[in-house]
C-alpha cells in the first residue's frame, strides 16, 4: 500500500463521488422525548426490549457513564468499560447513525435484514481461499495475523431501542472492517487513529472520548506521529469517504481492496 | 344610468319619482329605500363614460365580496353606491352546487371572531350546516422530536358574553349535535367556495332589495389613474371630482370613485398605484392542498379523532390536516417546491401512503421515500412495503417507551380526491402602509402570510369588519369616507395586529424549519412547558380564535 | 437637546408665562367677557406674534374693502392671521391637521346634544330609515359661525342639514367654496345644502335671519368683543333653537398644552395662532351665554386629545349626581383645556331686536 497525501483541491473532487453524503443531522426523538418526560431520574423508562437488556433509569446512566470513563481511561483493556461508555453516552448520536442508514438504500438493506457478523456467519474458510489482494483474503489476513476473531465483542446492554441495539452492535462488529480498509494497524496509536475517523464519521461521544484522551497516554514520539500524520489523513477522509455504517461489508470480499478504497473513497493510511 | 335623468330634475321631485317605482319592490327591511337612488354620488360626470361611485371595490375574492356585504348590510353605508369588480365569473359561485361526497381543495378554518361578522352580515344563514365541520380540538407536534402541544374545546372555561352571542341564535349553528350545553368549537372547517357561495347570494339579496351594489364580473381593471386638480376658482358651477381615482376596465367603461378599495390579492394594482411598498420575503416552500378520505377507526383520539385538526412540524414544512365531516378531510403540506411537485404527480395510491408516513413515520423514513420518487412522478421502491416494514419496527419502539404511546394518532388516509392536488408557493408580504389618500387596502393586499397558523383569511375578514365599521362611522360624522383622515381609525386598528400575526407565524415556520439538535430540543423543551400551563395556553387559544381584541376607539363614543 | 436649547426653552417658557397671567388677572368676573376696551387695547400692543403688527396696520387701512365696519364680531389682526393661512386649510398633514382630526368628535357632540334637546330624533331607533340614519339632521338650519375652510359646515351639509358658513375672510370663504365643489354629496346629492357668505354675524342678523341651530367653534376666543358676539349669537338663535361653542378654558393647563408645548415646542400649530388671555373659562361662558345669549346652558363637555391613539376624545360628561371628591377633583380638570358647550334659547325675546350700534 503507498501512501499519498491528497491536496486540497481534489478534496471537491473526492467529494463528487460520494454526492448523498449529507452532513449528519442530529435527530432527537427517543433521547428528547425520553428526556422531556422521564417521569423521574430514578425510574427506566422502558422495559427489556432484546436479550442482554438492561433498563437502567437515568441517574443510574449517569453514574455509569461517568464511572466507565474513568475506569476506560485508566485501563483502556476493560472492554467492558469502554463498551458501557460508549453505550450510555451514544443515545443521540445512534439515531443520527440509523437515520443516516435509512436513507441509503444499502444501508436500509442492513437495517431491514439485520445480517450478524460471527465466525459462522463470516464462512472465515471461504475467505481464506480467496485471492490474494481482495478485500476477503486480506480481512481473514488481518484476523489471523492479530489472533482474533469476530466473536469476542461485547453485547449491547443499556440501549433503550431495539433497532439502535443493532445499530450499536453492527458498528462494533464492522470495526475490523474498518482496520482492514485502511490499513491501520492494531496499535495505541492505530487505534486512536481510527477513533478520529470513526468521530468524523459518526460523532459518537465514546469516539471523542477515545480521540481526545486517548493520546495523554501515549510517549511523546507516538503522540507527534499521530498528531502529524495519522490525524490528518483521518480527518480528510473520515469526511470525505461514505459513511461506513451504509456498507454491506459481506458483498464486497471479492473486489481488490484498492478498488473498495476507491469505491468508498478512502485513501490507504500512511505506513511509517 | 338613471341617475343622469335625474340631475335635471328637482329634489322633491327625484323623491316622488323613486317612492312609486320601488313600490312595487318586496322589502324584507323596513327601510323606504326611496332615497336610495336620490343618495347616490351626484355629480356631472367629467366625461360621458365616466360614471362616480362613493366606493370601488376591486377584487371579488372573500374579502372584497365580504366588505361589499357589510356595506350593504350598514344602515348608512347601505345608501351609498358600491362596486365591486372581480375579473372571474361569479354566477359559478352563486350556481355552486356540490356533490355530497366531494369537497373543493381550499378550504379554510373561520374563528370564532370570523363567524360572528358573517353572521352579521347575514351570510353565515345562508351557508349549508352539513358542509361545516366544527373543529373541537387541535394537537400539533415537532416531527423531529415528538414534542407535542394539544388544545381542546372541552377545556377552554371561556363563557365569554361574546361567544354565548355566537351561538346563542342561528338555528343552522353548525356545533349543533350535543343540545344546549354548547362549548365554542375552536374553529369551523368550511370549503372557500362555500362562503363565496354565501357571500354571493346575500350580494344578490342586497340589490334586490334596493342598494345600489353593481357587481361587474369577467371583468379586468385595465388601469387605474389620478388626476391632480387644476381646476380654476371661476369654474365653480360644476362638481369637481378630478382628484377622485379613475379606474378603467377592460370594457372600455370607467368608474370614478370617492374611495377605492384594493381587495385584490397578493399582486394589487390598486397598492401599485397608491404606490404602497409591500415588503416580505418567499418561502423556500410551496403549500400542497388536497381533499383525503380517511379512515376514522384507525384513529387513536378521543371518538377517533372526528373534528380535531393535525398538524405536524416536519424539518421541510408543517403537514395539517383539517377536518371535514363524512370522513373527508383538507391537506394543507408545506414543503420544497420539489417534493410538492412530485406529489402532484405521484399514482393516488402511493400519495396516500406518502401523506400516512408523513403524518407517522420518521424524518428520515419520509426523506427515503421523497428521494426515491423519479421524475415522471412514479415511485422507485414500494412505498407501501418500506412504510409497513418503518411502522412495524416504530410498533415496538412505541410499546416499550411509555410516553410515545399516549400520544393519539391522527386516522390514516385512504384516498384523495381525484384533481385536487395542486401547489402554491408561499409567502409572506406586508405593506408599508394600508391607506393612503382614498385608497385603502384589505385582505391579502395588504398582508400575506404563512398558511401554517390558519389565520390568513380570518385576517382579511377582520380587515373587513374594521373597515366596513370605519366608513359607517365616518358617514354618520359627515366626513368624506376617502379622506385619509376618516381611513387612519382602520390602519391604526390592523396594522399593528396584523403585523404581530405575520411575526409570530414567521418565527413559528423559521424555528420549526430546521432539525439542527440544540434548538429542536430548545423548541421541544418549550412547547411541552407551554402545552402543561394551562394559562397560558388560554391565551394563545383565545389569540387564534380572534378573541383578544377589545373594541376600537373608532367604536367608542 | 443641548444644554443651551434647554436653558433658552426654560427662558422663554419664564416669559412667557408671566406676560399671560399678568393678562389674564386683570379680568374681571366674566373674564374676556367682560365687555370692556382696555384689555382689548392692551392686549393688542402686547401680542407677540409681529406678523399680527403687520397686519393690524395693513388691516386697518383696508378695512372698508369688505365692509366690515362692526368692532364686535370680528378681530382683524386674528382674520389677517388665518386668512394667510387660507391655502392650507383642507392639506391633511398641514397647520390644521388638529381640527380635522377635531371633526368627528365635534360632530358626535352636537349630535348628541340635538338627540337630547330633541332638535332630532334618537339614530338609533330600529324604526328609522336608512334616510334617517344617513341624514340625521335633515330638515334643520344650522349656521356656523367663523366656518374657516369649511370643515364643520361640510360635515353638517353631508348629515343633511341647510348649513350657511359665515367667515369674516374672503380667503376663507373662497377656499371653503372651491373645497365644496370638490364633492358631490355637498352639491345637490343629499338632503342638505351649504353655502358660505363673507359677512359677519352682525350683518346677518340685519337681514334678520334666525336660525334653527347656531355653532361657534373655537372662535370667541378670536373676537374683537366676546360679550358682543354672544348677544348676536343668541339673536341669530331661532326660539327652542340650539347654541353650541367651543373654546379653550383659561387654565394654566392649557397654557402649557395649548400654547407653550404645541405652538412652540412641537410646532403643532403656528406660532400666535392662540391668544391665552383671551381663553374663557367654562363658569364665565356659562354665565355669559345666560345673561348676553339668553340661552338656558344644557351640557358643558370637555375634549381632550390622546396622543397615543392620536384622536381627540369627548371626556366624560359631568354628571347632575354628586360625586366623591375624587371624581369631582377629576370631573375638573375635564374641561381645563378644550370644552363644548350646548345651550337652548328659551327665552322668547329674541326674535326682532335690533343689533347693538
Amino acid at each position: 500500500m503507498s501512501f499519498r497525501i491528497i491536496p486540497s483541491r481534489n478534496i471537491n473532487a473526492l467529494r463528487q463521488l460520494h454526492p448523498n453524503r449529507n452532513r449528519l443531522a442530529p435527530c432527537a426523538t427517543l433521547f428528547t422525548a425520553t428526556l422531556l418526560t422521564a417521569k423521574s431520574l430514578l425510574e427506566a423508562p422502558t422495559s427489556k426490549l432484546y436479550p442482554g437488556h438492561v433498563p437502567i433509569s437515568p441517574l443510574q446512566r449517569g453514574i455509569l457513564a461517568v464511572g466507565s470513563a474513568f475506569t476506560a481511561l485508566a485501563n483502556p483493556l476493560r472492554g467492558d468499560m469502554v463498551a458501557a461508555l460508549g453505550e450510555t453516552t451514544g443515545g443521540m448520536f445512534l439515531e443520527r447513525i440509523r437515520d443516516q442508514m435509512l436513507l441509503d438504500p444499502e444501508g436500509r438493506r442492513i437495517l431491514r435484514e439485520r445480517p450478524v457478523i460471527t465466525s459462522e456467519t463470516m464462512q472465515l474458510d471461504k475467505l481464506r481461499e480467496l485471492p490474494d489482494g481482495t478485500f476477503g483474503r486480506e480481512y481473514v489476513r488481518f484476523l489471523d495475523d492479530q489472533q482474533v476473531s469476530p466473536d469476542t465483542r461485547e453485547p449491547v446492554h443499556f440501549v433503550d431501542s431495539e433497532e439502535l441495539a443493532y445499530v450499536m452492535q453492527r458498528y462494533r462488529e464492522t470495526h475490523d472492517f474498518y482496520h482492514t480498509l485502511t490499513g491501520l494497524p492494531v496499535t495505541v496509536d492505530g487505534e486512536i487513529a481510527l477513533k478520529w475517523f470513526e468521530m468524523v464519521q459518526t460523532g459518537l461521544p465514546m469516539t471523542m472520548l477515545s480521540s481526545f484522551f486517548g493520546p495523554l497516554r501515549l510517549s511523546h514520539e507516538e503522540r507527534k506521529r499521530l498528531f502529524d500524520i495519522y490525524v490528518p489523513w483521518a480527518l480528510e477522509n473520515g469526511s470525505n469517504s461514505k459513511l461506513l455504517m451504509n456498507v454491506r461489508w459481506e458483498e464486497w470480499f471479492e473486489k481488490p481492496v484498492e478498488q473498495v478504497q476507491r469505491e468508498l473513497g478512502v485513501q490507504p493510511c500512511p505506513q511509517v | 344610468m338613471s341617475t343622469r335623468l335625474l340631475s335635471h330634475t328637482t329634489a322633491r321631485a327625484r323623491i316622488t319619482l323613486l317612492a312609486n317605482a320601488k313600490k312595487h319592490h318586496n322589502h324584507r327591511l323596513v327601510p323606504a329605500l326611496s332615497c336610495s337612488r336620490f343618495l347616490s354620488t351626484h355629480a356631472t360626470p367629467d366625461s360621458s363614460e365616466t360614471e362616480p361611485y362613493d366606493v370601488v371595490i376591486v377584487g371579488g375574492g372573500i374579502a372584497g365580496s365580504a366588505l361589499a356585504c357589510a356595506l350593504a348590510s350598514g344602515k348608512a353605508t347601505g345608501t351609498q353606491k358600491i362596486a365591486l369588480i372581480e375579473a372571474f365569473d361569479l354566477s359559478n359561485h352563486i350556481n355552486w352546487k356540490p356533490r355530497a361526497d366531494q369537497y373543493s381543495n381550499r378550504v379554510s378554518s373561520l374563528t370564532p371572531k370570523s363567524v360572528a361578522f358573517l353572521k352579521r352580515i347575514g351570510v353565515w344563514s345562508e351557508l349549508d350546516s352539513s358542509r361545516i365541520a366544527a373543529c373541537n380540538g387541535m394537537q400539533v407536534w415537532d416531527g423531529v422530536s415528538g414534542a407535542r402541544i394539544t388544545f381542546d374545546a372541552a377545556h377552554s372555561n371561556d363563557r365569554s358574553t361574546f361567544l354565548q352571542q355566537v351561538f346563542a341564535d342561528a338555528p343552522q349553528s353548525p356545533s349543533s349535535e350535543q343540545g344546549s350545553d354548547q362549548q365554542s368549537p375552536l374553529a369551523w372547517m368550511t370549503e372557500n367556495l362555500h362562503v363565496q357561495y354565501g357571500l354571493q347570494k346575500q350580494m344578490l339579496a342586497h340589490k334586490n332589495r334596493g342598494v345600489q351594489l353593481d357587481i361587474f364580473e369577467k371583468t379586468k381593471v385595465q388601469g387605474i389613474s389620478a388626476n391632480v386638480s387644476s381646476s380654476s376658482p371661476q369654474e365653480s358651477s360644476s362638481t369637481d371630482i378630478s382628484e377622485w381615482p379613475v379606474i378603467t376596465l377592460d370594457n372600455g367603461k370607467k368608474l370614478q370613485t370617492r374611495l377605492l378599495v384594493g381587495a385584490d390579492g397578493v399582486n394589487s394594482p390598486v397598492r401599485s398605484f397608491a404606490k404602497i411598498e409591500s415588503l416580505g420575503w418567499d418561502y423556500s416552500q410551496f403549500g400542497l392542498v388536497a381533499t383525503l378520505e380517511v379512515d376514522h377507526s384507525t384513529s387513536t383520539a378521543l371518538d377517533q379523532g372526528k373534528g380535531v385538526a393535525w398538524q405536524r412540524f416536519l424539518p421541510t414544512g408543517p403537514i395539517a390536516m383539517l377536518p371535514l365531516n363524512n370522513g373527508y378531510a383538507s391537506l394543507v403540506w408545506s414543503t420544497t417546491p420539489k417534493i410538492a411537485q412530485d406529489l402532484k404527480k405521484l399514482p393516488a395510491q402511493d400519495f396516500c401512503a406518502l401523506v400516512n408516513a408523513a403524518f407517522h413515520a420518521s424524518p428520515a423514513d419520509l426523506e427515503y421515500l421523497c428521494r426515491n420518487i423519479g421524475p415522471d412522478g412514479q415511485p422507485q421502491v414500494d412505498f407501501q412495503k418500506e412504510i409497513e416494514w418503518r411502522a412495524s419496527v416504530q410498533e415496538l419502539e412505541s410499546h416499550a417507551v411509555a410516553r410515545q404511546s399516549k400520544d393519539a394518532k391522527p386516522p390514516k388516509v385512504t384516498a384523495v380526491q381525484e384533481n385536487t392536488r395542486a401547489p402554491f408557493p408561499l409567502r409572506m408580504r406586508n405593506s408599508n402602509s394600508y391607506v393612503e389618500d382614498r385608497v385603502v387596502l384589505v385582505g391579502d393586499a395588504a398582508h400575506t402570510v404563512h398558511p401554517l397558523a390558519g389565520q390568513g383569511l380570518n385576517q382579511g375578514l377582520a380587515d373587513v369588519e374594521c373597515l366596513a365599521r370605519v366608513i359607517e362611522q365616518s358617514l354618520l360624522s359627515g366626513s368624506d369616507i376617502g379622506n385619509i383622515h376618516s381611513l387612519t381609525p382602520y390602519s391604526s386598528e390592523r396594522f399593528l395586529p396584523n403585523l404581530a400575526m405575520l411575526g409570530t407565524v414567521d418565527k413559528l415556520s423559521k424555528l420549526y424549519n430546521t432539525d439542527f439538535g440544540p434548538v429542536v430540543w430548545a423548541r421541544s423543551l418549550g412547547l411541552t412547558a407551554v402545552d402543561n400551563m394551562g394559562p397560558i395556553k388560554t391565551e394563545i387559544m383565545r389569540f387564534a380564535m380572534g378573541l383578544e381584541d377589545v373594541p376600537s376607539s373608532a367604536a367608542r363614543r | 437637546m443641548s444644554a443651551s436649547t434647554i436653558r433658552a426653552t426654560a427662558r422663554l417658557a419664564r416669559t412667557k408665562v408671566t406676560e399671560a397671567c399678568s393678562q389674564g388677572w386683570r379680568h374681571g368676573a366674566l373674564g374676556p367677557l367682560t365687555p370692556m376696551t382696555s384689555v382689548a387695547s392692551q392686549h393688542r400692543t402686547l401680542s407677540t406674534s409681529s406678523s399680527t403688527k403687520h397686519s393690524h396696520h395693513d388691516q386697518s387701512k383696508q378695512s372698508t374693502e369688505a365692509g366690515l365696519d362692526s368692532i364686535y364680531t370680528v378681530n382683524k389682526d386674528e382674520i389677517a392671521k388665518f386668512a394667510a393661512m387660507s391655502d392650507e386649510w383642507w392639506a391633511p398633514q398641514g397647520p390644521f391637521k388638529m381640527l380635522h382630526l377635531m371633526n368627528p368628535p365635534r360632530i358626535r357632540y352636537i349630535r348628541n346634544r340635538l338627540e337630547a334637546s330633541r332638535a332630532i330624533s334618537a339614530s338609533s331607533s330600529s324604526t328609522d330609515t336608512h334616510s334617517r340614519a344617513r341624514f340625521p339632521l335633515q330638515g334643520l338650519r344650522i349656521l356656523d359661525v367663523g366656518c374657516g375652510g369649511g370643515l364643520l359646515a361640510e360635515a353638517l351639509a353631508r348629515l343633511g342639514a341647510q348649513v350657511t358658513g359665515l367667515d369674516a375672510s374672503n380667503e376663507n370663504i373662497q377656499m371653503a367654496k372651491i373645497h365644496s365643489k370638490k364633492d358631490p354629496l355637498l352639491n345637490g346629492g343629499s338632503p342638505g345644502s351649504l353655502e358660505y357668505r363673507h359677512q359677519t354675524a352682525e350683518q346677518l342678523l340685519e337681514q334678520g335671519l334666525q336660525f334653527d341651530v347656531v355653532c361657534s367653534m373655537e372662535v370667541i376666543e378670536h373676537v374683537e368683543n366676546p360679550a358682543g358676539f354672544l348677544k348676536v349669537l343668541g339673536q341669530l338663535v331661532k326660539p327652542n333653537g340650539d347654541l353650541i361653542l367651543s373654546t379653550m378654558s383659561r387654565t394654566p393647563l392649557a397654557y402649557f398644552l395649548t400654547v407653550f408645548s404645541a405652538e412652540h415646542v412641537l410646532r403643532m400649530v403656528p406660532v400666535g395662532t392662540h391668544h391665552w388671555s383671551k381663553y374663557i373659562t367654562p363658569k364665565e361662558l356659562e354665565a355669559g351665554v345666560r345673561d348676553l345669549a339668553g340661552c338656558e346652558v344644557l351640557n358643558v363637555q370637555g375634549i381632550g386629545f390622546n396622543p397615543l391613539s392620536g384622536q381627540w376624545e369627548l371626556n366624560r360628561n359631568r354628571t347632575e349626581q354628586s360625586m366623591g371628591i375624587l371624581a369631582n377633583i377629576g370631573a375638573s380638570f375635564a374641561e381645563s383645556v378644550n370644552y363644548f358647550l350646548a345651550a337652548k334659547k328659551t327665552s322668547p325675546s329674541a326674535s326682532a331686536s335690533s343689533p347693538p350700534s
